[in-house]
């Protein structure tokens, strides 16, 4: 093995979300990793490999710290403290001018190879450490930041416009997505699909799931109440499928308490005994909870890829999704599940019922295929050797 | 007689309905005085007089109590009667002190009557009106009957067994009403909203259909109630149809993001616009060029917007959500369609645009005429006048 490079995972906080954190420590495996941004939690990494550059939230101590940091780079190297003040001196406030000195200064002094940005509205702030530094920028597309933002925002759509087109290389999470952020000038070489992984204990919990017996049909999403989520598309489907006889319960496993819509639509429609909110579980409970259920309704208006049909389809629960973002990449219909046009609650409903009328042997065999894509699509070894091969790529040129 | 109302704040320039309320009232020979949370220097038409506010700051609130327990030691007889009226019905000694605090400026008046302007506003204050030997009344206007109690079961109550007359704004949200406890013994009136006809008239002259693109038009916050992703779903197949439209919405609010990617991945760019707020003379000049006015709210009180867009003799087409199928007469005045269905309110807006000039033009002039006739600023003093009788 060569040298190990030195790779910047950058989502803004330390530590960062699970799946983040799961990149991390894969990557150090490989390679050096460096973490740049402000610590909320204290970290404790095993691995050597990981090295954490925080800017201090409380003013003194970052006065302190950064003082240290700026005599390190006038010694290493004093164009690029000079080239630094050029950049942070364009923001107009005083104030603005010491924080993103503050922010950009350790990068430009532990000089990373790669600078990977996680979430895509941050590259209005650090391309300039491509443009100005050299160091390659490499984005994740997640989220908000790339499945409605630049739709509803027109400022963030300018900016990714102005962008993009010159960022080394691009990861999305599906190759919808990948196909989506051309639309703001992505070049296709540049754009590389890598999925999420699913922890491996999720394969280990397959089991064939429960047929529907009676007419009776128990659903189940999960997820937070935010409008891309859709659930009024799911609550209406609930209701036709009520009001054509089936004896339906719906549960919605989520953080959040009811929305003032959300407890409306199910009053309005007579839902209140058909319809049940559960909290937030940690991931192995979950899986034992869905086993009572029928199937999983994803409604969402837009995704880039749901991890949770995919936890459905790992475990072996059927999965009734909407054609939005990934979703049709992993969601077949005949073949892995039902997938239904967004915001078609007579389309979803037809589908549940279309899914409780499949006979035992067939079901299975759908849930058995849904498990095995999964498995071999989004496994945690293969997701990290891609990002590997990633920097390696955008480093070798 | 002194009629005291109770709001969160004086009425605006546009909010007619309260404004006219007053009007009628003065005319009539009553006093009236204005009870609000939040005071608003540019309201003139009659006396203010704002309730004590709560500060987050410890030392401020220390000597607003104060001031607040020294204005009300001449009333002391009221604030133990007070006291004990809140003590039997079984609330806290703490959360008592907090409503005489909150309560003090009505503790001190004279009036004969307290009218709440909406359901929530009377909650913390259900036994202020018996304490000063007043009577009571409350407004049901929608959201507070509607919508409020799904989250805060039982919140009326008190206010059901103490409340001398309510006022609804149409019979759906008294049914609503009802349905929560109120006693169908009680004292109940029912007073539409009412618009000004000097600034929403269009004159004898009939609206002219044949201008094309169609114009649709809707006027309402962006907000979940309102319907206005059910409305752009239904334009959405319009636009499959190949319907030459355009949809213009005035207003702003909380689902405007929601609103724009609904715009976004429906196609609909080029046919839809977002205005923003507007001013009740451009909301009329928007009135005049449109030819259909839109209203699919999930709940709705009454809505003045419709009867605006009526007097303007514009085609309505809205939901059956509480009110609005009192205020547009189905097949006669425009259109009602049941709610929550995309499809089926496409299917109403296709056939409506196809009708006819001539039916077009007496759907118009119905919805006008019984505007005109039954909902004028006149009417709605006269029975006010009558509520306190």
């Amino acid at each position: 093995m060569g040298k190990r490079l030195k790779i910047a995972v950058f989502s803004g906080t330390i530590p960062s979300t699970t799946f983040i954190e799961h990149l991390i420590k894969g990557v150090s495996q490989t390679h050096k990793v460096l973490l740049f941004g402000v610590q909320t939690k204290p970290v404790a990494y095993e691995s050597e490999h990981i090295k954490v550059y925080d800017t201090p939230k409380s003013h003194v101590k970052n006065a302190v710290v950064s003082s240290y940091r700026l005599l390190q780079l006038v010694l290493k190297s004093p164009k690029d403290a000079v080239k630094l003040y050029r950049h942070t001196s364009q923001f107009k406030k005083r104030y603005e001018r010491w924080v993103w000195f503050t922010k950009v200064l350790p990068i430009i002094l532990h000089k990373p190879d790669v600078f990977h940005i996680q979430w895509a509205k941050d590259v209005a702030f650090y391309t300039v450490l491509q443009d100005a530094f050299g160091i390659p920028i490499v984005v994740s597309l997640r989220g908000a930041h790339i499945n409605y933002t630049p739709i509803v925002d027109l400022s963030t759509a300018i900016i990714y416009k102005q962008e993009f087109p010159k960022i080394k290389a691009f990861h999305a999470v599906s190759k919808a997505i990948g196909e989506e952020v051309k639309l703001y000038g992505a070049k296709a070489p540049s754009i590389h699909t890598i999925h999420s992984p699913i922890p491996p204990f999720f394969f280990d919990h397959y089991r064939a799931c429960e047929t529907v017996q009676d007419k009776t049909i128990r659903l189940v999403s999960v997820g937070r109440f935010h409008w891309v989520k859709g659930y009024e598309t799911a609550l209406d489907a609930v209701a036709l499928l009520k009001n054509k006889g089936y004896n339906i319960h719906y549960t919605i496993v989520g953080p959040d308490e009811f929305t003032e819509a959300l407890l409306f639509q199910c009053h309005q429609l007579n839902l209140v005994d058909n319809v049940a909110l559960v909290g937030a579980m940690p991931q192995t409970e979950l899986i034992s909870f869905l086993r009572q259920f029928h199937g999983m309704l994803l409604p969402s208006l837009k995704e880039g890829i749901a991890n949770v049909v995919l936890e459905a389809m790992a475990v072996g629960l059927p999965v009734v999704s909407t054609d939005c973002g990934g979703m049709a990449e992993v969601v077949i219909p005949n073949e892995t599940g039902w997938l239904v046009p967004v915001r078609d609650s007579e389309a979803m409903a037809d589908a549940v019922i279309a899914l409780s009328e499949t006979s035992e042997l067939e079901l299975h065999a759908i849930t058995k295929r849904a498990h095995e894509l999964v498995k071999r699509e989004f496994n945690a070894e293969d997701s990290i050797a891609q990002f590997v091969r990633l920097y390696e790529g955008v480093v070798g040129g | 007689m002194h009629i005291a109302l109770i709001l969160s704040q004086p009425p605006g320039y546009s909010e007619t309905f309260f404004k006219s309320k007053i009007k009628g009232l003065q005319d009539a020979g009553h006093q009236v005085s204005l009870f609000v949370y939040k005071d608003d220097p540019r309201f003139t038409d009659c006396k203010v007089l704002p309730m004590p506010k709560v500060h987050a700051n410890p030392i401020r609130q220390f000597f607003a109590t104060l001031g607040v327990i020294f204005g009300l030691l001449p009333y002391l007889k009221r604030v133990i009667r007070y006291v004990k009226l809140e003590l039997k019905a079984g609330r806290e000694l703490k959360q008592v002190f907090k409503y005489i605090y909150i309560n003090a400026t009505i503790l001190k008046s004279d009036a004969e009557w307290l009218h709440f302007g909406f359901a929530t506003l009377a909650l913390q204050s259900e036994h202020v009106a018996k304490s000063i030997d007043a009577k009571m009344a409350v407004s049901l206007r929608g959201f507070d009957i509607a919508i409020y109690p799904l989250k805060h079961s039982g919140c009326y109550d008190r206010l059901w067994q103490l409340v001398d007359k309510v006022h609804t704004i149409s019979d759906d949200l008294l049914l609503c009403a009802y349905n929560q406890g109120l006693s169908r013994n009680n004292a109940v009136a029912k007073i539409t909203p009412a618009i000004s006809m000097e600034l929403f008239n269009t004159g004898a002259a009939n609206k002219n259909f044949k201008t094309k693109p169609i114009k649709i038009l809707t006027v309402g916050r962006l907000f979940w109630k309102k319907g206005v992703i059910d409305m752009l779903e239904a334009l959405s197949i319009l636009k499959k149809e190949k319907i030459d439209f355009e949809y213009q919405i005035i207003g702003e609010g909380e689902q405007k993001e929601e609103i724009l990617f609904a715009i976004y991945q429906l196609g609909l760019e080029n046919e839809v616009s977002l205005l923003g707020v507007k001013t009740p003379r451009e909301v009329k000049e928007l009135m005049e060029i449109s030819h259909i006015y839109m209203q699919y709210s999930h709940s709705e009180g009454f809505c003045n917007a419709v009867l605006e867009a009526q007097a303007m003799g514009l085609l309505c087409i809205v939901s059956d959500a509480e009110g609005l199928s009192e205020n547009i007469i189905d097949g006669e005045t425009g259109w009602v369609v049941p709610k929550r269905q995309p499809r089926l309110l496409a299917k109403t807006l296709e056939s409506v645009i196809e009708l006819d000039d001539v039916i077009k033009n007496q759907f118009s002039e119905r919805a006008k005429a019984r505007v005109k006739q039954e909902f004028t600023l006149e009417q709605q003093q006269a029975k006010f006048v009558e509520f306190y009788n």
